[in-house]
């Protein structure tokens, strides 16, 4: 058994083997497959309860991933401040070599989900070497 | 294996997304492409594992072993004596039994990826046998490491 703890590095070789083999775009059509299974809890939550289904999802997710961060929710404002990544930290503390653009599974797998619910999403990678990002959502004018 | 990894939380829903790494492999590119992935992977992902068992034996697989499904609360005995011989019997895998219990897809190939070929990678980089019989639907499995 590949533990759950030792899952994000195989999923990291997983996007440098399909990159290097056949080429960023196969890499982004498995992050497409992940968000189309995987991700249908968050379509439900967010179509459900909106922002706060939003925050439901993220406080229990990431409680279990670990790391350091602020989620911040208003009435129309979703926010994570992601101080240390819990998934690049795992790379970071390890000897093995982050895919080059790992950071960009994120919005592949959650921005659409949460864009097609009537909020617009900003995604910044502040420090990927520090594992810094920030997530801003906002309800769509 | 790095330490800092099993300093962390566990999420066991990363099971069902591996599952599907595995189905998507297989069916975009094949059994071919399926196999060296995880074969060459986990040569490069468990070096630290390997260059333990390289020095101190197949000691070091019952103490990965223990660790992890500890961590997960598997259910398990490990016997030998850690030189020439390790049988690790899984009566409950926690992987399996967390899909299950989620309704998570359960990929055909999921025992014999992340198991099977991981650890003939493993043992095969450290001049060890391996061998596993499975039964993926009730999370149970029988692995044999041993030094011909």
């Amino acid at each position: 058994m590949i533990s759950a703890n030792e899952f994000i590095l195989f999923y990291n070789e997983m996007f440098k083997y399909l990159d290097s083999s056949f080429g960023k775009q196969d890499v982004e059509k498995l992050w497409s497959g992940i968000r189309d299974t995987y991700c249908q809890r968050i379509d439900r939550v967010v179509g459900e309860k909106g922002l706060k289904g939003m925050y439901e999802y993220w406080a229990k997710t990431l409680e279990e991933e670990g790391g350091r961060y602020n989620i911040t929710l208003t009435d129309d404002e979703f926010i994570i401040d992601m101080h240390y990544c819990p998934s690049m930290g795992k790379l970071l503390n390890t000897h093995v070599e982050p895919y080059k653009d790992y950071c960009g599974h994120c919005p592949a797998l959650y921005n659409d989900i949460i864009e097609k619910h009537g909020f617009e999403v900003d995604t910044y990678i502040i420090d990927r070497e520090k594992a810094a990002c920030r997530m801003h959502v906002r309800k769509r004018q | 294996m790095d330490e800092y990894i099993y300093s962390q939380s566990v999420h066991k829903d990363f099971h069902g997304v591996m599952s599907y790494l595995i189905q998507f492999m297989r069916e975009n590119h094949g059994e071919e492409h399926l196999e060296k992935f995880f074969s060459d992977s986990a040569a490069y992902i468990y070096k630290p594992l390997i260059d333990r068992i390289k020095r101190n034996g197949l000691s070091e697989i019952k103490k990965h072993y223990s660790r992890v499904f500890d961590m997960e609360e598997g259910t398990y005995s490990l016997e030998g004596d850690g030189q020439q011989e390790v049988v690790f019997k899984v009566e409950r895998c926690p992987a399996i039994w967390h899909m299950k219990d989620t309704g998570s897809d359960i990929d055909k190939d999921y025992c014999r990826c992340s198991t099977e070929l991981v650890n003939q990678a493993i043992a095969r980089e450290c001049g060890f046998q391996f061998s596993v019989e499975y039964d993926q639907d009730k999370g149970q499995c029988v692995q044999r490491f041993w030094k011909e």
